[in-house]
């Protein structure tokens, strides 16, 4: 709660000047992971990714919201606030809420833990339950290769490579949801970037996502494609 | 100084009123001191190298004038806030009663409001090259820093006909606030020498690839990275507030002794420190006499201080070269026997990336140490950390040790490899922490009584920095009993050196120079390294302990030292 006031008296800029001595220095960082256009097997495709994070090194709240729209379409988008409290030195404790749009509207409670696994894997680990008593898992796992500095003869961190994978299981059918029993899909990507600094950083991204078990079954007897993939370009910030 | 002086002279008058404000020991009035100083602190702008950018300023320049006073001088000096924020000045180095020390927080001491006034006073036990700067947020780094000089009251062995403070300092655009927030933001947002696949070809070649794969996987398997070395880029680097442009230069004639006090006045930046073309001749550590020792190079931490002696023999420009060790850039200052001349500028020197040795685990030749564990691997909450390797034999880690002189070993396509490697060119000599040996013999001196350990802890990923894992404002205090002898053992269980400095004290190093230890005020702790050091706690009070580099200080890198008093009111 203590916290959660103090990151509203940040958002309002009328907390303490940031440099105090000691550890309890509030900061807040907003993170523009995915902002991207392009092409899919099932036509042009936009999708978004967007990360607020307030809070000092132990206590935070994030915010993020992601989603895809897909001919114009928004296929999928949702929104996630999440109280986040400093376990290890590499691992990160999350407990919140999520709420996806579009067709059914659920709301989720949500715990996981996130942080950096050796070799420096970032992996977000979350499992949810539904307000339809559904429980879910999502797994994240990326990490940043870079490949070269300063190509441009820029003075910025350079060229990354970032291959990431994302996969979803859950726990009985959620048929308005059209998810269903067992790992319900998959995506692996890899998004090649270049970071002219930590705030202007242009990419590309090809990907391939599948729909997994029962859930790949009744799309595809609905007519639905189970698999895609994609090729597209964006931007990413840090600020 | 002549300024600060008459100002002083038409201010006497009203300096009763502000002794009024404050509490001092001591029973003299104000007009029998032998010096007094009246410093603002004051926003400013600064050019440096034709581009002008935010500053504060001590006494209208940045760096703050140089106070040179004498051994024995009872001085008052009175600063003044014109500030829209608290600060302070901290007199670094030097032995005070702790309310004039200036560390807000501590001694009893108060930040001085905006619009306030603080009037500190206090004897000068001690001569040598010292400086001052605020202890207050991010103030240092704006340009709150000078130097002190202080006469010995006896005619010092070595005399030079020339004086001059070379004070290296880091210059940011950036606001200090900005930069803390960035390094929160993202684990190395400043570094721009993270090893990349190309590395990893060009070492492939080199080491063969397996031992490649293991490096990166060894280095993976820790979550840290090898080539962070100075957390914070894009500063410009002055010598004496004076950019590598603007080239501030100090005047001789051939054959002259030239005395410089080099300081470490900057936020985050090692440096390495060369004259391409003399030899130094090291005659003061932290303000305190050495035996001379001459040198090619040194490398300083934030907060140290050398004095050396050259003597160029041409009427020719000559180059000092500071190197941070991150080679992000340069300062540079020149002696010639006139102005406006410059001396060939070396390039840069390679940046070293740090191997598994720095972090006790070398994989061939390292004996033993390949089995131990990751030191600092899993921080501070790591059970078993207190374990770490010891490093080395019993005497004390030396920074550069084995890799004093000539051609660096390490060096290999452009890179160095280790903390130790500071590119000193073949033939050359780099002062060792081991070189120091104070002028004063203690063949008596009593042995320590016991041993506080002091563990360097600290998160990359998160910009956490700890000591013993805690930050401050959740510290738990060294404590010793007043004249109690003791041993501080630094362990760095990270992968950055670490400048630690102790207020109000001298450390003696324990560097292998029997009953010669140099006294220090601040000690570099190599990444992954063991330092440790007598102290005698002599003085009573609650003295700041903390890490030199600002923003590991600001982040929690402090604690409290507290020496008791023997008897109840034993302090006076």
């Amino acid at each position: 709660m203590r916290v959660l006031a103090a990151a509203a008296l940040a958002l309002l800029g009328s907390a303490a000047p940031a440099l105090a001595q000691g550890h309890d220095v509030i900061n807040s960082r907003f993170r523009l992971n995915q902002f991207d256009w392009g092409g899919s097997a099932e036509g042009n495709r936009f999708s978004w990714d967007f990360d607020a994070r307030i809070g000092t090194a132990d206590h935070r709240v994030f915010l993020r919201t992601e989603g895809e729209a897909t001919r114009g379409r928004t296929k999928d988008a949702e929104l996630q606030l999440f109280y986040n409290r400093r376990l290890s030195t590499f691992w990160d404790f999350n407990v919140g809420w999520r709420r996806d749009f579009l067709r059914g509207n659920r709301n989720h409670a949500a715990i996981g833990l996130s942080g950096i696994a050796p070799y420096f894997y970032e992996v977000e680990a979350t499992a949810y339950v539904s307000e339809r008593g559904i429980a879910s898992g999502r797994l994240e796992m990326s990490t940043d290769l870079l490949v070269a500095r300063q190509v441009f003869g820029d003075n910025g961190p350079g060229l990354y490579l970032r291959p990431r994978i994302a996969t979803n299981v859950q726990s009985g059918d959620d048929r308005e949801m059209r998810r269903f029993a067992g790992f319900t899909d998959v995506r692996l990507s890899a998004q090649l970037r270049y970071e002219f600094t930590p705030r202007i950083a242009p990419y590309v991204e090809v990907g391939w996502e599948r729909l997994l078990g029962r859930t790949a079954t009744e799309m595809r007897h609905e007519g639905d494609r189970v698999s895609s993939s994609y090729a597209v370009f964006g931007i990413r910030s840090l600020f | 100084m002549s300024l600060s002086r008459r100002d002083s002279l038409r201010l006497a008058g009203g300096m009763a009123a502000a002794g009024t404000i404050v509490a001092y020991p001591g029973r003299r009035s104000f007009a029998a001191a032998d010096e007094q100083i009246d410093l603002a602190v004051e926003r400013t702008r600064i050019t440096v190298d034709g581009v002008t950018s935010d500053a504060i300023s001590i006494g209208g320049s940045v760096p703050a004038p140089t106070l040179r006073w004498r051994e024995g001088q009872e001085v008052v000096i009175r600063v003044v806030n014109r500030l829209n924020e608290p600060t302070s000045i901290h007199w670094h180095g030097l032995l005070l009663a702790g309310v004039m020390d200036g560390a807000p927080g501590f001694n009893g001491y108060v930040a001085i409001p905006p619009g306030g006034t603080y009037t500190y006073r206090f004897r000068l036990r001690q001569s040598g090259t010292y400086w001052y700067h605020s202890h207050s947020a991010g103030q240092e780094q704006a340009g709150m820093y000078g130097a002190i000089v202080i006469e010995p009251a006896r005619p010092e062995a070595l005399t030079a006909a020339r004086d001059y403070v070379v004070f290296l300092s880091d210059h940011s655009r950036e606001s200090p606030t900005a930069i803390f927030r960035n390094l929160r933001a993202r684990e190395g947002y400043y570094n721009r020498g993270q090893r990349t696949f190309i590395d990893f070809l060009r070492d492939s070649r080199r080491d063969g690839l397996g031992a490649t794969i293991r490096d990166r996987l060894d280095w993976g398997e820790m979550r840290m990275d090898p080539t962070d070395l100075a957390d914070v880029t894009g500063y410009q680097f002055l010598v004496n507030g004076q950019g590598t442009a603007d080239n501030w230069t100090g005047l001789f004639t051939p054959g002259e002794r030239v005395r410089l006090r080099i300081i470490n006045g900057s936020a985050m930046s090692i440096f390495d420190v060369a004259l391409p073309d003399l030899r130094m001749l090291v005659v003061g550590a932290d303000g305190m006499p050495v035996l001379p020792m001459p040198v090619d190079e040194f490398r300083i931490g934030i907060g140290e201080t050398y004095d050396v002696i050259v003597t160029p023999p041409e009427a020719r420009a000559y180059t000092i070269m500071a190197e941070p060790v991150d080679r992000s850039g340069y300062a540079r200052a020149t002696l010639a026997p006139r102005a406006g001349m410059s001396g060939p500028i070396p390039p840069l020197r390679p940046r070293t990336v740090l191997t598994m040795s720095d972090m006790g685990m070398a994989h061939g030749g390292g004996g033993h140490a390949g089995h131990s564990m990751p030191m600092g691997a899993s921080g501070s909450a790591d059970p078993h950390a207190g374990h770490a390797m010891p490093m080395g034999a019993a005497v004390s880690i030396d920074p550069h040790a084995g890799h004093s002189m000539a051609a660096m070993p390490g060096m290999a396509d452009g890179r160095t490899m280790g903390w130790t490697s500071a590119g000193t060119p073949p033939g050359k000599r780099a002062l060792r922490y081991a070189d120091l040996r104070s002028t004063v013999s203690r063949p008596s001196a009593p042995a320590p009584s016991r041993e506080i350990l002091v563990r360097l802890t600290g998160q990359m990923n998160r910009y956490i920095w700890t000591i013993d894992g805690r930050p401050f404002g959740m510290e738990d205090p060294v404590r010793a009993r007043e004249g109690e002898r003791i041993r501080l053992r630094f362990m760095n269980e990270t992968m950055m050196a670490h400048p630690m400095h102790l207020h109000g004290m001298f450390m003696e190093l324990e560097n292998g120079a029997g009953n010669r230890l140099p006294y220090k005020h601040v000690i570099l702790v190599p990444p992954g390294s063991e330092a440790s050091a007598l102290l005698t706690a002599n003085e009573v009070g609650e003295w700041p302990f903390h890490c030199h580099l600002l923003f590991h200080m600001e982040a929690g890198m402090m604690t409290r030292f507290i020496v008791e008093p023997t008897r109840v009111g034993g302090a006076g």
